[in-house]
């Protein structure tokens, strides 16, 4: 098993926290894992991506070659597209549909929409409407992983595992919105496949 | 055990777990996390901190070497330009206690500032410098350069690049704990002939003794094996990678379809001393020879030199032969490329494989045309600063006092500095003109006005900054008498490297340390006109500014102070709370164009405030001409304009907005 993943998304989405949960299921399942955190400004509203590779065969190099990507997984829909070089032919794409649109030239949503269907496997989850229903708009992230669960490779316990792990310092409440939201976000891209 | 490290986090753990008792400084992407993770750990019998400007950290870490202790140093690679009049002295007298210095390097720049390659340094230091390549490496390498150090008796440099900085992998770890820095009193010797540079006699046979280490210190890698060499196949070719791309290079081979046994690699720890012994090996051993390096071709010319010297006549793919990019990250398609050039002569270039593996980096027309076009409707996204961010109205209040004074922007020199603060650069503000290194701002902007500017000169500069670098400069303006407006943004954070401590953060912040007042130390430089305001008051800050552009003469300092939103809101709840009456909107979007505020947005036709985005800093009901957006001041927070009870409060009596005389003349 091995899998290279783009984490794509706009500073202050909670991306990082995604790796996080990730590596600690990596980790937990004694895989070898890399990840290269953020290149590019957090918390100012900017790109933000991350590469993340896990195997259980070792691991060598940091960063995910173009063309060989197994899944891109994005917190906002245009963002998904500017990885598209790093994904192989028949990889997957989970993004979270709504925009941030903190820029005057935001491209027309559907065109971005239409773009992501023409693709052979992909999931797009309004993870806003869902994160609602989990009790709070910051768990959208964890919605949109809860989606990509069927490309990730990793059994959803273990992934539970990883959130309760990531966190074990907030207040409980949190982590169960966030328990709460990942499940909804499982059952939505079911829905939607 | 077994954790999730970053490199930076192995730097500093390695440290530990060499028993160092001294860490010390400056914030700096890809460097700061080696620093701040320590200072997050509770570590009695250590001393770790923030210092000033990386200069006054290397100095601490060289004074404690001196002393006997071993130090670990932390600055990115413009921290080393800064500390490097006292770092090539300190390598001249040489180190009793091992003192390493760890610098990062950001090819491919994604933090800004140069892609300067460290390197240079090392090699006019004649100073040691090692290249972990790996996580793992990182951690084991910084225990090795404490060793190398008392063992030479000099200073080390350990180097790290960003995809090895930043980059998070599982690592098995020793207990540092355990590792407790040695007991003992202090080291105390008198040796002018070691510890100062008094005189031709002293520096030249310091100059010998430091040589005389580089020697050793090529010595010691050698017969510690930290320069592991792979033979392959007799003939063959034999690839040289220091740093990073060491860690992609058996995935290339793998993806290039050549076999591990084919090829001879050697997998450098450092180009400086420059393993000699293990190359001869390899020209000894190979026809051609591949040089994997990111940035300069430090590594290359030598082994170049080398193969003058050895009489090695194959060939030597690299940087110099055009093959591989002087700029820019090694990812693996660069070593892909690398290697289908170096493996061409053997006529592997038309097998179908080697096809196959040419990196698609090279190739950008060759992509899907579907897979082009989709990417370019990724629109940039301009970074800019935060919702309510102080400095927005910073930015807002001079952009209207310009204009106010009678000036246009495009006439007005606005310079700016290191940090949050130079976000001012981008849309919508567009106001500042420049940024070169911490603290120019200020004497880069006296340099127009000796130029003969017949506009005011303003210089922008950050707290964490102007403590860095930022008061020599004012004080060459005050004793040249230069006209000079300098607007300091004081949000008591360095906050672009994730929001570290700085003289001037709150002294419930400083762990035990003291809290330098801005509000103080300004005057005492000096100054003809000093005020503080509140950015967040529009209007008095746009009001003071006016004033201090239209006075012609003088040094007048404008302490816009407020602390950061993000801490702030850490702490407390939003400063206000802000309000539309969508009656009243008459969609002009002037909140929009000038705040470019993230919780603002446009849809539907009408403008939205986003609750969970907005901090109520209220600058958009400052520009919104019909009232329609509304902020009032949520209780528990302090008052716009009133800094009681933050944590910026300053200690003396000085109202906010209130003016502060001198010692000459009034405020205007």
């Amino acid at each position: 098993m091995k899998r290279d993943i783009i984490l794509a998304g706009v500073g202050g989405q909670g991306l990082l926290s995604i790796a996080a949960v990730l590596g600690d299921a990596a980790l937990g399942l004694g895989l070898h894992l890399r990840q290269c955190e953020v290149h590019g400004m957090a918390q100012r509203g900017g790109v933000v991506q991350s590469h993340i590779r896990y195997s259980d065969v070792p691991l060598y190099s940091d960063l995910v070659r173009e063309g060989t990507a197994d899944l891109i997984l994005s917190l906002e829909p245009m963002e998904s597209l500017r990885y598209l070089p790093f994904l192989r032919p028949d990889g997957a794409l989970v993004t979270n549909s709504v925009p941030v649109k903190n820029i005057p030239d935001y491209p027309d949503l559907d065109c971005i929409l239409g773009e992501i269907r023409r693709l052979p496997r992909h999931r797009i989850v309004d993870a806003a409407v869902v994160a609602e229903q989990a009790g709070s708009p910051q768990c959208a992230n964890l919605v949109v992983l809860g989606a990509a669960t069927p490309f990730l490779g990793l059994a959803e316990d273990s992934l539970e595992a990883g959130i309760r792990s990531v966190f074990a310092g907030k207040d409980p409440r949190i982590v169960e919105t966030n328990l709460r939201g990942f499940h909804l976000g499982v059952e939505a891209a079911r829905r939607a496949s | 055990m077994k954790r999730i490290l970053t490199g930076n986090e192995a730097v500093g753990l390695g440290a530990l777990r060499a028993g160092v008792r001294v860490v010390t400084g400056y914030p700096g992407t890809p460097s700061t996390e080696a620093l701040a993770s320590l200072l997050a750990r509770d570590l009695p019998g250590r001393h770790v901190e923030w210092s000033t400007n990386e200069k006054v950290a290397f100095e601490i870490a060289a004074g404690a070497a001196w002393a006997g202790r071993r130090a670990l140093v932390t600055m990115k690679m413009s921290g080393l330009n800064v500390a490097y009049d006292a770092v090539v002295s300190i390598a001249y007298s040489g180190t009793n206690g091992g003192l390493v210095v760890y610098v990062a390097d950001d090819p491919g720049v994604s933090a800004g500032m140069p892609e300067q390659d460290t390197r240079g340094f090392a090699l006019m230091t004649d100073a040691p410098m090692l290249e972990p390549s790996s996580i793992e490496e990182a951690y084991r390498l910084a225990q090795v350069a404490f060793e190398l150090s008392e063992a030479i008796g000099g200073l080390v440099f350990l180097r790290l690049t960003t995809a090895v900085a930043l980059t998070y992998a599982i690592v098995g770890l020793e207990d540092s704990a355990a590792a407790l820095p040695p007991a003992g009193d202090v080291l105390l010797e008198r040796n002018i002939a070691r510890y100062t540079k008094a005189g031709a006699a002293i520096c030249l046979n310091q100059h010998q003794a430091l040589l005389a280490r580089l020697e050793a210190a090529g010595r010691f890698l050698h017969e510690r094996g930290l320069h592991p060499l792979r033979l392959g196949k007799k003939g063959g070719l034999g690839i040289a990678v220091v740093g990073a791309p060491a860690a992609y290079l058996d995935e290339a081979l793998a993806t290039a379809g050549i076999a591990g046994s084919e090829v001879s690699v050697l997998h450098a720890a450092s180009t400086i001393p420059f393993p000699t012994e293990e190359v001869g090996e390899l020209f000894a051993h190979c026809d051609s020879i591949l040089v994997l390096e990111e940035l300069e071709a430090h590594f290359e010319r030598q082994l170049l030199v080398d193969a003058q010297r050895l009489g090695f006549a194959g060939r030597v793919v690299g940087k110099l032969d055009g093959t591989l990019s002087r700029s820019g990250e090694y990812g693996a398609a660069e070593l892909l490329r690398g290697l289908t050039k170096a493996v061409e002569p053997l006529g592997r270039s038309s097998s179908a494989r080697a096809q196959g593996c040419l990196p698609s980096a090279s190739s950008l027309g060759e992509r899907p045309k579907a897979v082009l076009q989709a990417e370019q409707l990724a629109a940039a996204r301009p970074i800019t600063v935060c919702s309510g961010c102080p400095h927005r109205g910073t930015y807002m209040a001079i952009e209207a006092a310009i204009k106010k004074a009678g000036y246009k922007k495009d006439e007005v020199m606005v310079t700016g500095d290191i940090g949050c603060t130079i976000l001012g650069m981008n849309p919508p503000f567009d106001l500042l003109w420049n940024e070169v290194s911490m603290g120019s701002s200020v004497s880069l902007a006296q340099g127009y006005v000796h130029a003969g500017m017949k506009t005011p000169v303003i210089a922008t500069i950050g707290d964490s900054t102007f403590f860095h670098g930022g008061i020599p400069g004012v004080l060459n303006a005050v004793q040249h008498r230069v006209p000079l407006v300098v607007v300091v943004m004081d949000n008591g954070w360095t906050g672009m490297t994730g929001m570290q401590v700085n003289p001037g953060t709150a002294e419930t912040e400083q762990k035990g340390g003291r809290r330098i007042d801005l509000a103080e130390l300004i005057p005492a430089l000096g100054v003809d006109r000093f005020a503080i305001v509140d950015p967040y008051d529009l209007a008095e800050t746009t009001a003071i500014l006016t004033e201090f552009l239209k006075v012609p003469s003088g040094v007048r300092v404008l302490l816009a102070r407020r602390e950061c939103a993000i801490q702030a809101r850490r702490r407390g709840p939003a400063a206000g709370t802000v309000q539309l009456d969508a009656a009243k909107c008459v969609l002009c979007k002037q909140c929009l164009r000038t705040t470019g505020c993230p919780a603002l947005s446009l849809s539907d036709g009408a403008v939205h405030v986003d609750p969970a985005l907005c901090n109520g800093c209220g600058l958009c009901a400052a520009v919104c001409p019909t009232h329609a957006l509304g902020c009032s001041p949520n209780a528990g927070c302090e008052a716009a304009g009133d800094c009681s009870g933050s944590p910026l409060q300053s200690r003396g009596s000085k109202p906010v907005g209130g003016g502060f005389d001198g010692g000459r003349g009034g405020r205007s």
